[in-house]
């Protein structure tokens, strides 16, 4: 059954994409009202809803740090997220993934400006398809940059796919499913320049030169999403203005 | 100019760094989106979306968490006029001279724990004030649990009937609103 899916036909993927393209991409900030910062982001058939509040006090007090502001990520999937249900609550899974991308994050917020403080990114996945937690952390940022929270620069995210021996970019399910190997990485940008590597996983198997291809291929896809993200947080002023 | 987090406004030669900008390595880059603000050599950015920042001058509304003889702890909850809580503060000080224009004897004749108030900032350290007729008290309760009911200048619990002396603000009760 497996081996019937041929999931690159003539250079082409099963939706017609060539190995470097991503998915269409839609950013939206400041959706949601009572958040301090917002975002709605679809990634293909990837749809995320992020939401940042704080700085403010913590709760329960005995977490906070009296250095620095504390930050608390929570990617949660939503039960009707997936094909068959899925139980809700946190996971494994969701844990594991809270984890690195606050870890990502924590690196570019500037925490020592708000002791005593907690920045709350809660991220919900209404609907997935492969490469979620990078869906995330972008929708993430944009909520961050929305909310005026400093920070160094943005993160930005996308995940490379190892499929029938080709790299190919923003993988989708059929190819996370069946592909030999899922890399997601997230970048750190600063002024229109990748700085670092925030985060980088790796599921499956690949060479030390298929890595670095990885790694170039991925960039290229940052940079397109770094532009949409900017896009976003702007296109939302501008519209502000006018209406004054 | 419209800036993004990250973007390149400058070396520390040029110019100071203000707020909403980083330095790092001698280049000072922006650090939330807004727009820049050149004055005086010094760079700063103005914000699109604020966070709180409590200083001198500005209406705040606290809760009363400790009283005692001579001065009030005040927690300060937020801004008036501001939905966004600010982030840590500590706790900000009433002393009984800012009380009223006269003199206080004892700060729990006016004022009682879990009191919700709106003051104003006086100095850099978090002292307050409620002199002043719209400052002081906007919600409170009798020490029987019962909801405490203006007459005249006085507070009347509507369970056991007790008047209680408090300093009052002009938004007492319903009367409040977002200014």
């Amino acid at each position: 059954m497996q081996e019937e899916v041929k999931l690159i036909v003539d250079g082409r993927r099963l939706d017609g994409r060539l190995p470097d393209e991503l998915r269409p991409i839609k950013i939206e900030a400041g959706v949601l009202k009572n958040a301090d910062g917002s975002c709605y982001l679809e990634m293909g058939k990837n749809k995320v809803m992020a939401a940042v509040y704080g700085p403010r006090k913590v709760q329960p007090k005995h977490l906070a740090d009296p250095t620095q502001a504390i930050v608390r990520y929570r990617y949660n999937m939503a039960p009707f997220s997936v094909e068959e249900r899925k139980r809700p609550g946190p996971d494994r899974r969701s844990v594991e993934i809270s984890k690195v991308s606050r870890e990502a994050l924590e690196s570019i917020i500037m925490k020592e400006l708000f002791p005593r403080s907690s920045i709350d990114i809660f991220v919900e996945v209404l609907q997935a398809d492969a490469g979620s937690r990078t869906a995330c952390l972008n929708a993430a940022s944009v909520a961050l940059v929305d909310a005026g929270i400093p920070m160094k620069g943005i993160i930005t995210s996308v995940a490379v796919a190892k499929v029938e021996g080709v790299l190919v970019l923003d993988p989708m399910k059929e190819e996370d499913n069946y592909g030999e190997a899922d890399i997601p990485f997230a970048f750190f940008i600063r002024n229109g320049k990748i700085e670092s590597i925030a985060l980088l996983q790796m599921d499956g198997r690949v060479s030390k030169e298929e890595l670095l291809q990885a790694v170039e291929l991925a960039k290229k896809g940052a940079m397109e999403i770094y532009k949409l993200q900017r896009e976003a947080i702007m296109k939302k002023y501008k519209v502000e203005e006018v209406e004054e | 100019m419209e800036v993004f987090p990250g973007d390149y406004l400058g070396c520390s030669e040029e110019f100071l760094a203000g707020e909403g900008v980083y330095e790092e390595d001698g280049k000072i880059y922006a650090a939330v989106a807004g727009k820049v603000i050149v004055k005086d050599r010094k760079i700063s950015i103005k914000p699109e979306k604020e966070i709180p920042k409590i200083e001198k001058g500005d209406e705040v509304i606290g809760k009363v968490v400790d009283v005692k003889k001579k001065f009030a702890l005040v927690e300060l909850l937020k801004k008036v006029n501001m939905n966004r809580s600010p982030p840590y503060y500590d706790l900000a000080l009433l002393p009984a001279s800012e009380i009223s224009e006269k003199f206080v004897e004892d700060v729990s004749e006016f004022l009682s724990h879990e009191d919700i108030i709106i003051c104003k900032v006086i100095d850099e350290n978090l002292r307050i004030s409620i002199k002043g007729r719209d400052y002081g008290v906007i919600k409170t309760k009798c020490s029987c649990g019962g909801e405490l009911v203006l007459e005249e200048d006085k507070l009347k619990c509507s369970k056991c009937g007790k008047t209680n002396r408090k300093k009052i603000s002009s938004y007492y009760g319903g009367a409040f609103e977002w200014r």
